[in-house]
């Protein structure tokens, strides 16, 4: 039945802290509100893993759902990339993710949604050791790639450098621009008026870096000298913005991007971190709409409604305290 | 920088048309405008004035002569709940050439009633600058300094401050530099702490297009000597951007119905009068050397 999924380990957060070098918590630590925000939030994804799975709600698996999942697997791929032999909830996360991926509803989809296509890509990134080759041929990627519309279909200029960027990774040939050519086209290539950006506009710059970075492994060679500080203030600046809004996926989001250009945390990411620390609940949620509130909907659409509000903020929060040149400067030197 | 980078030019045509659609709306609204509206249309035309680098304009002459016998005509009824506003009106009416005896004779008195008393609250600083400018008293007020409790404590909790808090805190700021006549008064951490957070919160606010808040954020970074930053910088390139083409301040999805009536008229008049009021005193100040309204 497609409604079962694996059974999942219960979920204990000790578990992840002491098995993560990253987020073991030792003497000190105590003092660093990102390996205590970073160490919940994963730990209430383990907790809320089966949220992921739509058909344990009744729920189609629509294209929310398959953004989430394609998500969780970013960041699956991106901890197992740090940490390959650590972080068991990582095994749990993929456990899901495949389990949706062999679901008839999820592959369908890979011709006709125009995000569908990206998704496929981090998914069979994350998957890459677990042989799912039957599920959606190699072939049939390469014949988007060489024949569809894998390509050619119009995106925003930050989403064909995550194309870009994902078929790079993947080792899958290309002809799509190079780097410089599409940052050039990017809001942050652009260089447009601070008080002109829009949340979608702020969104852009993140995923920008994320991107010409790796997510913080290496260096952009677009990014230095004078247009490298400009972009920190920018950041730095958006930052502030963001925790005055209370806007917290924003506040993760520019954490991870300034981590991303720089190795030492500054006073506004210390800022941030601060701000993270006081709106995440008990259970490591980072809050989007107060539970308590008169909800929409009751049962368990409530709490799916809660789920799917809060997991990226939660997940962004993880990507940000886990992640950037300084951590991974660190692991290369240990 | 926004002082030197001042396009004289540019502030000209912004005060023409604000004085246009200032005088156009008093014309339109008299009748039912309330003291405070009488007194922000004042200053507006004060500030159009500025902005031109005229005494008075000419136009204008006859709105000044109109706004002291109005203000001649409160003084009997809101003399003691204006004093502020009829000593900023007394202030500006006099600047432009227009004295008037009675509104002379009630900051005399104002004068004497706050000579020998102790350290003025803030809400009383406004009045002794005035005061100072008309050469009635000799001294300026010495203000109270600001500390960590204007702020909530820390840079988090000032950059959580609810609007309300925010509007309190201009409000001290401006007391605690004498409205930009003084180098901020302060504790050092509560200064750092404001010049760390308060660009940030002045960007957001204003890109939440909170245009009245926005501005006296941007006046309180200009007393704080923040004028330099890109806040402040971007701030009034937005604020200037935001004259629509009759003059007033601000694209509000807001229009009068001609069947809701006059009283939603006046609320939707005093909307557009407020903010461009605020946004102009901002711009004034920030962009004109050594211009204070207070």
């Amino acid at each position: 039945m497609i409604s079962q999924i694996p059974k999942l380990q219960k979920s204990n957060c000790s578990v992840i802290v002491d098995d993560s070098p990253s987020l073991r918590l030792v003497a000190g630590d105590i003092l660093r509100p990102e390996k205590l925000v970073a160490g919940r939030a994963l730990e209430w994804l383990d907790a809320h893993l089966s949220h992921f799975n739509p058909f344990n709600r009744g729920l189609d698996l629509d294209e929310t759902h398959q953004t989430a999942i394609a998500e969780l697997a970013l960041l699956s791929y991106l901890i197992r990339r740090r940490q390959p032999n650590s972080t068991p909830c990582v095994d749990r996360f993929l456990d899901v993710i495949e389990f949706l991926y062999r679901t008839p509803q999820f592959h369908e989809n890979i011709y006709h949604i125009k995000q569908a296509f990206p998704a496929h890509l981090i998914i069979r990134l994350a998957l890459a050791d677990r042989n799912i080759g039957d599920v959606v041929p190699d072939r049939v990627i390469r014949w988007m790639l060489e024949r569809g519309n894998a390509l050619s279909s119009e995106r925003n200029p930050y989403r064909m450098l995550e194309l870009r960027y994902l078929l790079e990774l993947g080792g899958w040939s290309h002809n799509l621009p190079s780097e410089a050519s599409l940052f050039r086209r990017t809001t942050l290539g652009r260089c447009a008026e601070i008080l002109s950006l829009m949340d979608r506009d702020v969104y852009s710059i993140t995923h920008t870096i994320f991107y010409l970075t790796d997510f913080g492994r290496k260096p952009c060679v677009l990014f230095r000298g004078q247009r490298l500080r400009g972009i920190i203030t920018l950041l730095e600046t958006l930052l502030g913005m963001a925790i005055h809004a209370q806007h917290w996926d924003l506040v993760s989001e520019l954490i991870l991007s300034c981590r991303c250009l720089e190795m030492e945390d500054g006073a506004w990411i210390r800022l941030g971190w601060q701000a993270l620390l006081q709106v995440q609940d008990a259970s490591g949620a980072i809050r989007g709409f107060n539970r308590e509130q008169t909800p929409r909907v009751h049962g368990a659409a409530r709490d799916g409604e809660y789920f799917l509000s809060s997991y990226h903020r939660t997940l962004t929060a993880v990507l940000a305290g886990m992640l950037g040149l300084k951590i991974h400067h660190a692991e290369k030197e240990t | 920088m926004p002082k030197k980078r001042h396009n004289k030019k540019a502030g000209a045509a912004l005060a023409q048309s604000s004085r246009i659609w200032l005088l156009t709306s008093l014309e339109t609204h008299h009748e039912r405008l309330c003291f405070e509206d009488w007194l922000q249309a004042l200053v507006g035309l004060y500030i159009c004035d500025i902005l031109e680098g005229c005494d008075t304009h000419s136009e204008a002459s006859g709105a000044y002569r109109r706004f002291s016998a109005y203000f001649v005509s409160q003084i009997s009824s809101m003399a003691h709940q204006h004093v502020e506003g009829l000593m900023l009106a007394h202030c500006i009416l006099s600047t432009r050439g227009f004295p008037s005896p009675t509104l002379t004779s009630f900051a005399n008195d104002v004068a004497n009633a706050l000579a020998g008393k102790d350290q003025p609250p803030d809400a009383n600083v406004s009045i002794q600058i005035l005061l100072s400018r008309l050469a009635l008293i000799s001294t300026l007020p010495r203000p109270q300094e600001l500390t960590q409790s204007d702020i909530g404590g820390e840079a988090l909790a000032l950059l959580l401050a609810s609007e309300d808090a925010l509007e309190q805190l201009c409000f001290r700021i401006s007391a605690a530099s004498l409205f930009g006549r003084r180098a901020i008064c302060g504790v050092h951490e509560t200064l750092g702490d404001l010049a760390f957070a308060l660009p940030s919160i002045t960007l957001q606010q204003l890109r939440k297009y909170n245009l009245s808040l926005g501005a006296a954020l941007l006046r309180s970074l200009n007393y704080l000597h923040l004028d330099q930053t890109i806040a402040v910088q971007s701030g009034i390139r937005f604020l200037e951007a935001q004259q629509r083409h009759d003059g007033a301040f601000g694209f509000f999805a807001l229009k009068a119905n001609e069947s809701e009536g006059v009283s939603d008229k006046i609320t939707i008049h005093r909307l557009y009068l407020q903010t461009t009021i605020n946004c102009m005193w901002a711009i004034a100040e920030i962009c004109t050397p050594n211009f204070r309204l207070i």
